[in-house]
């Protein structure tokens, strides 16, 4: 081989300057994307904040306990800035992986919130005969859980059929003592997934037609219940 | 998964890395795109126009090619017929009164022994090779000679266009072959330009007798040739402005075998050829062809993991169908702009699609062609399928290779 042909040479400066391109570009569209997705959390965050406060002013109304607090008592925005969160979170769960400190960071506070929600839940059932009816879901990540986000899929079904339904959902391998103690007070032992429906948990996954048929019956169990507390309420006075 | 996130951001940074490096490469040689066109001593050239089941065809290619503005007394015509089944003998022997045309009729046996019948039978210092389903614009001989003033330069490629594109399919491939005028160019400023297209290359008659006649080479001839003239290090260069036409497959099925086939082509000789992948062959040893394998492996195994998630999306669905039963009354879209991926993989996929498009509307212009409707119809069509079609070609191709089959050109030109 005695040919030469120069255009074949390799210029190592050019090849070198094309890398320097490419990694400028890369590292830039990195950073941008890392930025993005650190703006999502703030506002997952901002959203969060709001939700506290709404939920802390639901608290001191509640707390005052004036004569006609469960008029003023709605629950359905609240309901749904959680969900929002709640969504969100889901999402960016999966951009930035579940062990993003930040991530699990949001989680808890989010699960504090949820706990607290449904506190409230349970508060506006007994003093203002609310016709809702508070689901606690228990779930793990899809290796420890494989019918986990089936049973998600149920719950969120039933959740938009049913407006009286409230889906309180928790990663049950989060570390933090509020979600231990909510467990230890149904003396939750097996693993998710865990639906707990009218204080009564059910261990494994619920189909859509298993969970609706035990609605009818927790329904007659919350009626049955607001009516002796309006009873005792009524009592003294006759 | 971890391997193959790095799979993927490798295969991206890769297809990054190149597309970069060919904008600029024709950015620094925005001022040598062209070369005078030849206005004086004529040197005597002949054409081969190998041909079998053309009669379509055969008469308009024949027609260009006495329209050329050369020298009719330099030119020679010479179409080999390979065994037609139908009148393409007949149709091109109207064309020998002029005594430019010369038709010979052998028994069938593949493009390349027609191309050496007709080589066998020349005396002209340039020969040419243009399919019989292939039309030239009449300045291209004069636009392709004058690259020949450097004595290391062995062969001249044109700048192939698809021939009044109809159907989808040949309006996705005007937009392919766009794109192919860009890249051939740019590869020719790096001097790793490896296929000599049956639609119009010019040779020096005497690279013929250094490196030897045509070879069976798979199927694809063209390519073959085009390799070894690498690996004796001779210079293939590209004349832009040397417009030639070719008539596209016009449907699915026809493509799909001719693009199998010449995929085939590039991995068997590639394999053949397999000493090119080496320092003494520069950019092409070390950067084009390599990039060219490494970005099939990529094709394949990022395909893979795409169907994969795709798999998972279905099943997925399944299970929540499966869990809630269908309800129409769940199905309401509403846009969030939170939800919007901002991956950092969808940054990057953009930013090569519109490196590609820069890339597509500098070949149209290089071509010196105009903007149409149907260049931009073959532009979305492109973005929507041309990947999926892609695919199934080369897995095509692999599959053929993997089972050790082999096609046949004369079948595929029976489904055209």
């Amino acid at each position: 081989m005695t040919n030469e042909n120069p255009k074949k040479k390799i210029r190592v400066g050019k090849y070198l300057l094309v890398l320097l391109l490419t990694g400028f570009i890369f590292s830039l569209g990195f950073w941008l994307s890392h930025d993005i997705d650190r703006f999502k959390l703030s506002q997952v965050n901002n959203l969060r904040q709001d939700l506290q406060l709404d939920v802390l002013s639901a608290e001191v109304q509640f707390s005052l306990l004036s004569a006609n607090v469960c008029e003023h008592i709605d629950d359905s925005s609240l309901t749904s800035e959680l969900y929002a969160i709640g969504q969100r979170l889901g999402y960016m769960e999966g951009a930035l992986g579940r062990n993003d400190p930040e991530v699990i960071r949001l989680k808890k506070q989010y699960s504090l919130l949820e706990i607290k929600q449904w506190q409230l839940t349970k508060k506006a059932q007994e003093q203002c005969q609310a016709q809702l009816i508070p689901i606690l879901y228990f779930y793990a990540n899809q290796e420890d859980c494989p019918s986990c986000d089936q049973q998600g899929y149920v719950l969120t079904y039933l959740r938009s059929k049913y407006p009286f339904l409230r889906v309180y959902s928790f990663d049950a391998t989060l570390e933090i003592s509020a979600l231990q103690t909510l467990k230890s007070l149904y003396s939750l032992k097996q693993a998710p997934p865990i639906i707990i429906v009218g204080d009564q948990p059910y261990y494994g996954f619920r189909d859509r037609e298993e969970i609706e048929s035990i609605l009818p019956e927790v329904f007659d169990t919350l009626k049955q219940n607001q009516t002796q507390e309006k009873s005792k309420e009524v009592s003294p006075e006759s | 998964m971890a391997f193959g996130n790095l799979l993927i951001y490798s295969a991206v940074f890769m297809g990054l890395y190149t597309t970069i490096f060919f904008l600029l490469t024709i950015l620094e040689n925005r001022h040598h795109l062209y070369r005078p066109k030849l206005q004086k001593n004529f040197p005597s050239v002949s054409i081969i126009v190998p041909c079998y089941n053309e009669e379509k065809s055969i008469a308009q290619t024949i027609e260009s090619l006495l329209a050329l503005d050369y020298p009719h007394k330099k030119l020679d015509i010479l179409v080999i017929d390979d065994g037609s089944k139908d009148k393409t003998f007949k149709v091109a022997k109207q064309f020998e009164k002029g005594g430019i045309v010369k038709v010979y009729h052998k028994e069938n046996g593949g493009k390349y022994t027609a191309l050496n019948y007709g080589l066998a039978r020349i005396k002209t210092e340039f020969v040419g090779t243009l399919d019989a389903d292939s039309f030239v614009g009449s300045q291209s001989l004069k636009t392709m000679l004058p690259f020949f003033s450097e004595t290391n330069v062995q062969a001249v490629t044109s700048s192939l266009k698809i021939y009044q594109p109809k159907t989808v399919f040949q309006y996705l491939q005007n937009i392919e072959y766009t794109f192919g005028i860009f890249l051939r160019k740019t590869l020719s400023f790096m001097g790793s330009i490896k296929v000599t297209p049956g639609p119009l290359t010019l040779f020096r008659r005497s690279v013929f007798e250094k490196i030897g006649y045509y070879r069976k080479a798979h199927q694809t001839e063209d390519l073959e040739i085009g390799f070894r003239l690498q690996s004796h290090n001779f210079q293939i260069e590209n004349a832009v402005d040397a417009h030639v036409y070719t008539v596209a497959p016009a449907s699915f099925k026809p493509l799909y075998k001719q693009r199998v086939r010449w995929y085939q082509g590039l991995l068997r000789n590639g394999w053949d050829y397999r000493r090119l992948l080496s320092f003494q062959h520069g950019n092409l040893g070390l950067f084009i062809l390599p990039v060219t394998y490494l970005g099939l492996f990529s094709l394949l195994s990022v395909s893979g993991l795409i169907l994969a998630q795709i798999v998972t999306k279905v099943s997925n669905a399944f299970i929540s169908w499966q869990a809630i039963g269908f309800d129409i009354s769940q199905l309401h879209f509403h846009f969030d702009w939170f939800f919007l991926n901002s991956h950092l993989l969808i940054f990057l996929g953009l930013l090569s699609a519109v490196f590609t498009v820069i890339a597509i509307f500098m070949g149209q212009k290089l071509s010196k062609s105009v903007f149409s409707i149907d260049f931009s119809k073959g532009i979305i069509l492109a973005a929507l399928f041309y990947g999926p079609l892609y695919l199934s070609w080369w897995l095509g191709a692999t599959t053929q290779v993997l089972l050790n089959r082999h096609p046949n050109w004369v079948k595929e030109k029976e489904v055209i």
